[in-house]
């Protein structure tokens, strides 16, 4: 029925040329390809950019290899060579006794130890809260902007209902509840921000889904999924990389908080549990720099470098913030 | 994948039980061969706001939600092979008509009927064969491209979604035929790499490529550098004639419609006012309107004395649609309270010759409508729906 006319331009398109040696999969990775290339080009060109992944790529190397890097297990208490336990040393450059890099704690662990272990849970809730928090608000932005009316409304009443919700004092009390740990501050802290990037992604999908595009995917025939997978969301996934880059640097420094206030598990190593110790032995009245600077240190390097990486993303993704220079 | 297809629009509201009969308007339509498309009676209203806190507002007010009137009762045929034009100014609902035609809205009222079937009912296989048959080629070919995709997969998708054979060869002729040649060189570009005209003509290649038997196109070169409009409409031209299309050109310039269009209908806030061969209606507008729409063109004479009648004023209000005449505030040759009370039909006029119908008061039926009998009488609009009940304003 539907190709009933005798006049076409197809007609003889059977004969013209069978299936082929073409390979649609090839092709795609192609596309993929130099695609990622030119972002990385761009992403490249910003000397800042490229420092900030240098760093964060020298902490990511450093949480894999911690193991062979760390000289002492970072919860193993240290002895002296009269057999005592071996707190408040000094650093070594420092002419401190033993051979600790940057001393021990006032319960004798070799903090050098703990500070390249605690690059481990940083990046961990880094990237798990990071991941997690932009999946859902993606899928709630995605739902909510495509299909509007009702849906729309109860989820963004719930993003409304998420926003009234201070982040640090309700991750305190989640925390709080569902006990200490780093699931649980994981947990936490994605229950409470995918909220901005649901109502990103959400006002994004609004436009897009009024673009000519959309209706000219549905003319031919495609379903929502289709629209939703294919049109709209592959327009949406810069602003979630973007909302994702933040959110690493945001779920760092809430866990380094919250483990301060001391509701980070305490047999486990992180550079807030290590902070949290510091100032519990008051180590800053003491004058033992070299106990609570390094990780503070640490968690503002990452921290800075997701939210540089973060900015240059951005510039790609809103070319009108790009700079004249 | 066919089947999940279907699935479009089923969660649009419910203009599936619209129409009295449908049965024996079905057996009505198809007693005329050639008519592909017809639509009868088209309403589309667009709520002012909506959502859970305006409709919770509206129900505790117990007020009804405001309505734009976009399409307020549009009815023509479109016979196969035939090239319709519709015309107006901006926010007549050309557009909105339009895409109701290629089934983007569902109507509020009235129904569209494709090859004798109400498109409103189709589900299914049945709408998967109508959206191979039907397509729509978009005003602005920077919007109507998805920036993220590659040529190829832009002209594509259509084949791939309806699952058809030979798609490259396919794509290939289409985009050749389009003249985006050679083809191959375009497969990886993206659109932002293209210019306007060659934008355009990829968004005609799309809605080629599955071969369909019906276009709308709206506005398909008024966004296009004028340089371009003559290459594209040539493209247009030779793309109705080697695939024997039925088009609906819609558009604003008169001048463009006259070229391509052998009907024309002229439409003036949601409703068609003349409508009739394009020659006839060009060359001698009987509706106030058409009158003044068609003075607007300008003419390449420096010397031309030709009387101008020029728009004052400006369009109604769609939300509170005036009772009778919709143009009588602008209207030059306003007759007095009939024009105020009674909506004009569009009719079929005694002192017009031709196969014309025009809805003005001016010329008198000749289906035996008497507005003068309506007028005082209690609830004057001859085709109220209900809605219009907004007290004369001009």
């Amino acid at each position: 029925m539907s190709q009933k006319h005798e006049r076409s331009i197809f007609a003889d398109v059977e004969e013209y040329e069978s299936d082929e040696e073409f390979s649609a999969w090839r092709r795609n990775l192609r596309l993929w390809r130099s695609t990622l290339s030119e972002q990385w080009r761009l992403l490249t060109d910003d000397s800042l950019v490229v420092a900030a992944m240098a760093i964060l790529g020298g902490f990511i190397l450093l949480a894999f290899v911690a193991p062979v890097v760390a000289p002492h297990d970072p919860l193993e208490r240290m002895y002296t060579e009269s057999g005592l336990i071996a707190k408040w040393i000094e650093p070594s450059f420092l002419g401190g006794e033993g051979d600790f890099l940057l001393g021990t704690t006032a319960q004798g662990y070799d903090i050098f130890s703990q500070l390249v272990y605690g690059a481990r849970p940083a990046l961990l809730v880094g990237f798990v809260a990071a991941v997690m928090t932009v999946g859902i608000g993606t899928m709630v932005g995605l739902t909510a902007g495509y299909y509007g009316g009702y849906v729309d409304d109860f989820l963004m009443r719930l993003v409304d209902f998420v926003y009234g919700l201070p982040l640090l004092p309700t991750v305190i009390v989640l925390v709080t509840v569902l006990g200490a740990g780093l699931d649980s501050i994981i947990l936490a802290f994605v229950l409470l921000q995918w909220r901005t990037s649901a109502r990103v992604i959400r006002a994004l999908v609004l436009s897009l889904r009024e673009r000519a595009f959309v209706k000219a995917a549905r003319v031919s025939g495609a379903s929502n999924w289709r629209i939703l997978s294919r049109h709209i969301a592959p327009n949406v996934l810069p602003m979630a990389f973007l909302y994702g880059a933040f959110a690493i640097a945001w779920a760092i420094l809430t866990e380094a908080g919250v483990s301060f206030l001391g509701l980070g598990d305490p047999n486990s190593v992180s550079w807030g549990v290590m902070l949290q110790g510091a100032r519990v032995y008051s180590a800053m009245t003491e004058g033992t720099w070299w106990w609570f600077v390094p990780p503070g240190v640490c968690i503002a390097l990452v921290v800075i470098s997701g939210f540089l990486i973060g900015r240059g993303y951005e510039e790609i993704v809103n070319p009108e913030l790009q700079v004249e220079q | 994948m066919t089947d999940r297809d279907t699935e479009t629009d089923v969660h649009t509201d419910g203009g599936t039980e619209t129409g009295a009969d449908p049965t024996g308007e079905r057996a009505d339509a198809s007693t005329d061969d050639d008519v592909l498309v017809r639509v009868d009676g088209l309403k589309k209203h667009f709520p002012v706001d909506s959502g859970l806190v305006s409709d919770l507002m509206n129900t505790i007010r117990g007020e009804d939600s405001k309505m734009v009137h976009a399409v307020d009762g549009v009815s023509f045929e479109l016979r196969a092979g035939e090239t319709f034009g519709i015309a107006g100014e901006s926010g007549c609902g050309k557009t909105t008509t339009g895409m109701s035609l290629a089934k983007l809205y569902e109507p509020t009222d009235g129904s569209i009927y494709y090859d004798g079937d109400d498109i409103a009912n189709k589900t299914g296989k049945d709408l998967s064969t109508f959206r191979q048959n039907a397509q729509m080629i978009f005003q602005d070919p920077f919007e109507s491209l998805n920036p993220q995709m590659t040529v190829y997969d832009t002209v594509v998708e259509p084949l791939r979604i309806h699952d058809r054979p030979n798609q490259r060869a396919r794509v290939r002729r289409a985009l050749e035929f389009a003249g985006l040649r050679p083809p191959d060189q375009f497969f990886d570009q993206y659109p932002h790499e293209l210019s306007g005209g060659q934008r355009q003509r990829l968004a005609i290649a799309r809605a080629l490529v599955i071969d369909p038997d019906f276009i709308v196109a709206d506005e398909p070169v008024s966004m296009l550098d004028v340089s371009l409009r003559a290459g594209v409409l040539s493209l247009l031209e030779r793309m109705t004639d080697e695939f024997g299309l039925s088009v609906v050109y819609i558009s604003h310039d008169l001048s463009l419609l006259r070229h391509m269009c052998d009907r024309i209908a002229i439409m003036y806030m949601g409703k068609i006012v003349e409508q009739g061969p394009t020659e006839e209606i060009i060359t001698n507008p009987k509706h106030p309107y058409t009158r003044s729409l068609i003075d607007a063109v300008p003419v390449p004479d420096p010397h031309s004395q030709r009387e101008r009648v020029e728009l004052e004023g400006e369009v109604g209000d769609a939300i509170n649609v005036p009772s009778g005449c919709r143009f009588k505030g602008r209207c030059e040759e306003h007759i007095g309270p009939v024009c105020d009370q009674v909506t004009p039909r569009l009719e079929r006029k005694a002192d017009v010759e031709g196969g014309r119908e025009v809805a003005c008061h001016l010329y008198e039926s000749a289906e035996g409508f008497d507005p003068y009998a309506e007028v005082g009488t209690a609830d004057a609009d001859a085709d109220s729906d209900g809605s219009a009940r907004a007290p004369g304003d001009d």
